[in-house]
């Protein structure tokens, strides 16, 4: 799992310090729901197996500590804002009933205002998909899904080591459309070791192929810790080469391009205006409260993150205590310094004229950077080394 | 208080034995003085400890003698007379020959100390030749008797094979548990002449050892030859004329003692206020200064300088304290010399000169340790003298000094070296002497299975990894020294090294013609392995002049994201890319690529480590 970052003692009141107007941004809530029927053998997630948990941590103990992170989010914050988009993250959030999505989303409109016809994803995976569950969580609010494809190879799911199959996703996407949800994004890995040229081309022509309005395509991490991560480390398998992580990425360009999906974000395409309005606000610095075990949030340079096993953050909220294990409070250069990182790597861009012009002349002539109206756009080398552009827009 | 028979200063010449100890590093000198110390009760039971001579940290860590020391030992020889005993301790290395052999010229005789388990090695053997050049009486001595593994009867044979004696007169001794140290001594009474000087005659000295003390400004240790010394007598330094008032003069047992001055044949030493050894040189005579000798003692040489690198402070702001170390390290250390050297890949630092490998190793462990400098050394390099072709000569001690020009001939420096090696390696030495252009002149059969060979090599050749070879090709058992032996004409180029096109000083090597394909490939290939990607593709040449003779290429770098940015991912990547950005300053810039700090530590390492192997 991967490591939280280091940070400040948070208080156990979970008072904020002074973070100013709190109306003047877009307001998300992240909800995280850690729960999978197995560990796929890339996942660092935060997330647990049935076996793994207490009886009282279960999934189908979420929902009241779940709430009272939400009544304790209103408390904090002092005042009913307005919830801009609401994203279900996992872990598996299609696990969970949806009587209790239904449930959870009640009480957040009891204590926040929601926007109209704001933008509520869920992430699902392609084998816990069912007709009855589907038409209930679009009944019960959620407008978007976010399915985990990953790869239609076979042998890419297995080294992935993934619970479902091809033909899972083709079902799942019926079932979804069916139910109503014209918005959903298929989410693809590529560089998987053993995966061919081929297979990414031919994953992504299924993907093109079920017509979704977004696809996300991120290149596979294997961080040590997980259970590739071991294989790897005894030589069971071979990390993929940044070349052919390259060429891939390059592929996916090419053909998501081609049949209509625009990059928003390194890793993002969409149709147009498809795309995802909840990692949206996250790269451009809004504000968020992230209600679970271990979910981060983010008010007005200040960012928290929970105790990430579910005991201890049931067990917080259960004495009226934030469940936050540990913040920091941004310094200015440090919020200037995710600015740059985040928004650098979006197609809208970054202002130009905010960075020495030296550093940005040099980006340019690398062809890593374009001007685009008082902007700097990265370009697909760019994309590819985005690290690099933002080591030397903040040299 | 007991009255002190045969005080310094009026001790007759007749009651004088100097005498020091030749030995391999381990094979028990400095547990033999400890004996010694004991036996003749200059240092009582309850105040001994081991390794009781060797002053400075960093001999006792390692285990090595890097600076002479002087004991005055009383002992009741078997006529019953009270003889002192001057008990000189010498430097083992091969680096410091010629402070060996000053040591050995403040003595008469020398006690030749060879471990019983081990027989004799090279850099033994080498000081015994120097011993014997003076004409020095040999006491031949196996030590470790006491040592299971001990076999005193087939090294008593070789002993005395090399020194021209009988086995039966070896003597055979245990410097731990004391055994035979007491017949020893008795039998240095008997064999070590007794010193020769005119009592009359101006004073001559001779300066042995030198060395600087914090307190105390620089101890210089001194026999002396004619005539006497004295408290508050105004001295001159014969080399230079300069001239000093003894402020305290004494002997040594073991602790420092003040006395009436020191007389024909003895030793000890003396204080003028100095700070500086190189003002009180090793080698040098002292005399009187009103009524001072004409003829200066046989000898003084200024140490010159063999191997030199090129120091530099890994952080460019440690360059003044690099500076002030090496100030303070010269204050002890005649034989090092540095001057300011600037390169374009390692930023501002010092070129210096060094006796030999162990001085380099011993200097650099010095800044490292006492002065918390974090360095990175270039390999070891030779200095040249070269001809050219327009009648011009120009020395250098740094690759990036040779001349562009036509040049007519190149001179490297030489050594002899010797070479003990067991009988069935002889072939694999051999052929590693070859391959480093080695002239054999000789070669002995110590004994049956071990033979002495004596070669003559480029000194350039064995500055590298020679030892390692060594050692490697006849499982450690062979052990080698050299001594500097002049120059000779070589066929030599200088190689350097291009990164995008441009040179990185840091590594151009001159070498011989044959080989400077091999140091390219070597070179470029593991730069290659060591330099990260970059954004474009950085070609890595091996170049004479203009023509190139090895290549590689490190591809352009086309991936450097992380892919995936999330809400909690935020944090955690933005101090990554904090670290990175931290982690780029230390990148050292050679045009436009960036090559990280430990790519030049890496790339250099291999030559230099092996120099820090060559002591052991
Ligand atoms: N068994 C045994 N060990 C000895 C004897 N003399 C020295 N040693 C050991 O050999 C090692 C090296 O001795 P040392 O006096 O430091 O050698 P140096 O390097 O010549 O000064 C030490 O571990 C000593 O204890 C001896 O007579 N018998
Ligand atoms: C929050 S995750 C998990 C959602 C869901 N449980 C699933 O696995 O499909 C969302 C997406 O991140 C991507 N992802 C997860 N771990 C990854 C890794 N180690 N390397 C690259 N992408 C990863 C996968 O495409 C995954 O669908
Ligand atoms: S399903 Fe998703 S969250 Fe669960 S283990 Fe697999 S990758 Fe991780
Ligand atoms: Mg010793």
């Amino acid at each position: 799992m991967a490591a939280l970052p280091e940070g400040d003692s948070a208080p156990s009141d979970g008072r904020l310090p002074n973070v100013g107007n709190l109306k003047n941004k877009p307001f998300s809530l992240y909800v995280h729901v850690p729960y999978c029927s197995k560990r796929c053998g890339y996942c660092d997630f935060n997330t647990y197996t049935p076996s793994e948990l207490e009886r009282d941590d279960q999934i189908d103990r979420w929902l009241q500590s779940a709430i009272k992170e939400t009544i304790f989010a209103r408390k904090i914050l002092g005042e009913e804002l307005t919830v801009d988009t609401i994203f279900f993250g996992g872990g598996t959030p299609s696990l969970l009933e949806a009587s209790v999505v239904k449930e959870f989303l009640n009480s957040v409109s009891k204590h926040f205002t929601l926007k109209k016809d704001l933008e509520i994803t869920l992430e699902a995976n392609p084998d816990t998909i069912t007709q009855s569950k589907a038409e209930d969580w679009r009944k019960a609010g959620i407008n978007r899904i976010s399915l985990g494809m990953q790869s239609s190879a076979k042998n890419v799911l297995q080294v992935l080591d993934r619970t479902h199959n091809p033909a899972n996703v083709l079902t799942s996407v019926e079932i979804l459309k069916k139910a109503g949800f014209e918005n959903f994004s298929l989410d693809l890995i590529y560089g998987t070791p053993g995966e061919s040229l081929e297979d990414w081309s031919n994953t992504l022509k299924d993907a093109i192929a079920i017509n979704p309005p977004h696809i996300s395509a991120y290149s596979l991490v294997i961080e040590p810790g997980t259970k590739m991560g071991s294989q790897l480390s005894r030589g069971e398998i071979k990390a993929v080469s940044d070349d052919d992580a390259a060429d891939k990425y390059q592929l996916a360009e090419v053909m998501l391009t081609e049949n209509g999906y625009l990059w928003y974000e390194i890793s993002n395409w969409a149709k147009e205006n498809k795309e995802c309005q909840h990692n949206l606000n996250y790269w451009k610095g809004n504000n968020w409260w992230g209600i679970g075990p271990g979910a981060h949030s983010h008010i007005n340079g200040v960012r928290w993150w929970n105790k990430k096993l579910p005991k201890n953050w049931r067990e917080s909220l259960d004495q009226d205590q934030s469940p936050a294990l540990a913040r920091e409070n941004l310094t200015n250069e440090q919020i200037r310094n995710e600015e740059v990182m985040l928004l650098s790597r979006l197609k809208t861009g970054i202002d130009k004229a905010d960075f020495d012009q030296k550093n940005v002349e040099k980006l340019i002539k690398d062809k890593l950077v374009n001007e685009v109206s008082g902007k700097l756009e990265l370009t697909l080398e760019g994309r590819l080394l985005a690290d690099v552009v933002f080591r030397q827009l903040t040299a | 208080m007991t009255i002190e028979i045969n005080p310094a200063g009026t001790t007759p010449p007749e009651l004088i034995r100097n005498f020091c100890v030749i030995a391999h590093i381990d094979h028990g000198k400095s547990t033999l003085a400890d004996r010694m110390l004991q036996i003749t009760g200059v240092v009582e039971e309850r105040n001994m400890r081991a390794q009781y001579l060797d002053r400075m940290d960093i001999e006792r860590e390692r285990g090595i003698t890097i600076k002479s020391q002087a004991v005055r030992l009383p002992w009741v020889g078997l006529d019953n007379k009270n003889y002192i005993l001057n008990l000189i301790d010498t430097p083992g290395h091969v680096d410091f020959t010629y402070e060996v052999s000053r040591s050995l010229e403040a003595c008469e005789g020398t006690i030749l100390l060879v471990d019983a388990a081990q027989g004799i090695e090279a850099q033994t053997l080498a000081n015994l030749y120097l011993a014997l050049e003076n004409d020095m009486t040999i006491i031949p001595v196996l030590n470790k008797i006491d040592l299971p593994a001990a076999q005193p009867d087939k090294y008593a044979a070789e002993l005395a094979n090399i020194v021209g004696c009988k086995p039966g007169d070896v003597l055979r001794v245990s410097a731990k548990t004391g055994q035979g140290v007491k017949e020893l001594l008795d039998l240095v009474v008997v064999e070590v002449p007794a010193p020769v000087g005119d009592a009359n005659a101006p004073a001559r000295a001779m300066i042995f050892d030198s060395v600087y003390d914090t307190y105390r400004g620089v101890v210089t240790y001194v026999r002396v030859i004619d005539g006497k010394l004295t408290p508050r007598q105004k001295i001159k330094m014969m080399s230079s004329g300069a001239t000093h008032e003894l402020l305290d003069i004494g002997v040594i047992s073991p602790e420092p003692k003040s006395t009436k001055g020191l007389g024909v044949g003895e030793v000890g030493y003396l204080i003028t206020g100095v700070k500086d050894v190189r003002q009180s040189r090793v080698g040098d005579t002292i005399t009187d200064f009103v009524k001072p000798a004409t003829q200066a003692l046989a000898g003084f040489r200024d140490p010159k300088p063999m191997v030199f690198a090129g120091l530099f402070p890994i952080d460019g702001s440690d360059y003044p304290l690099l500076r002030d170390a090496l100030d303070k390290l010269q204050l002890n250390d005649a034989a090092l010399v540095y001057e300011p050297e600037s390169s374009v890949a390692l930023g501002f630092g010092y070129r210096c000169g060094f006796l030999g490998l162990l001085h380099l190793e011993i200097v650099r462990e010095r800044l490292d340790r006492e002065f918390n400098l974090s360095l990175i050394s270039t390999a070891p390099s030779v200095g040249y003298r070269i001809l050219m072709e327009d009648g011009q000569e120009i020395d250098i001690t740094n690759p990036s000094e040779f001349p562009s020009g036509k040049v007519s001939e190149i001179y490297e420096p030489v050594v002899k070296a010797t070479i003990l090696t067991p009988s069935e390696y002889i072939g694999p030495v051999m052929e590693l002497a070859q391959e480093r252009r080695g002239q054999m002149h000789n070669m002995d059969y110590l004994s049956e299975d071990r033979v002495e060979l004596r070669y003559t090599l480029p000194l350039a050749e064995i500055v590298f990894d020679f030892f390692d070879q060594l050692k490697s090709k006849t499982r450690g058992y062979a052990s080698f020294d050299y001594e500097p032996s002049g120059e000779q004409v070589a066929d030599l180029v200088k190689v350097d090294i291009l990164l995008h096109g441009d040179p990185v000083d840091a590594f151009s090597s001159i070498v011989h013609k044959d080989k400077a394909y091999a140091y390219g490939v070597e070179m470029t290939g593991r730069l290659k392995e060591l330099i990260p990607r970059q954004q474009f593709e950085v070609p890595i040449q091996a170049a004479i002049g203009a023509r190139i003779i090895a290549r590689e290429s490190i591809r352009a770098i086309r991936k450097d994201v992380l892919a995936k940015c999330y809400g909690g991912d935020i944090s955690r990547k933005r101090k990554l890319l904090e670290k990175q950005k931290e982690g780029k300053k230390r990148m050292k810039m050679v045009g436009r690529v960036e090559v990280p700090q430990e790519a030049f530590v890496a790339a250099l390492q291999t030559n230099a480590d092996s120099a820090s192997k060559d002591k052991k």
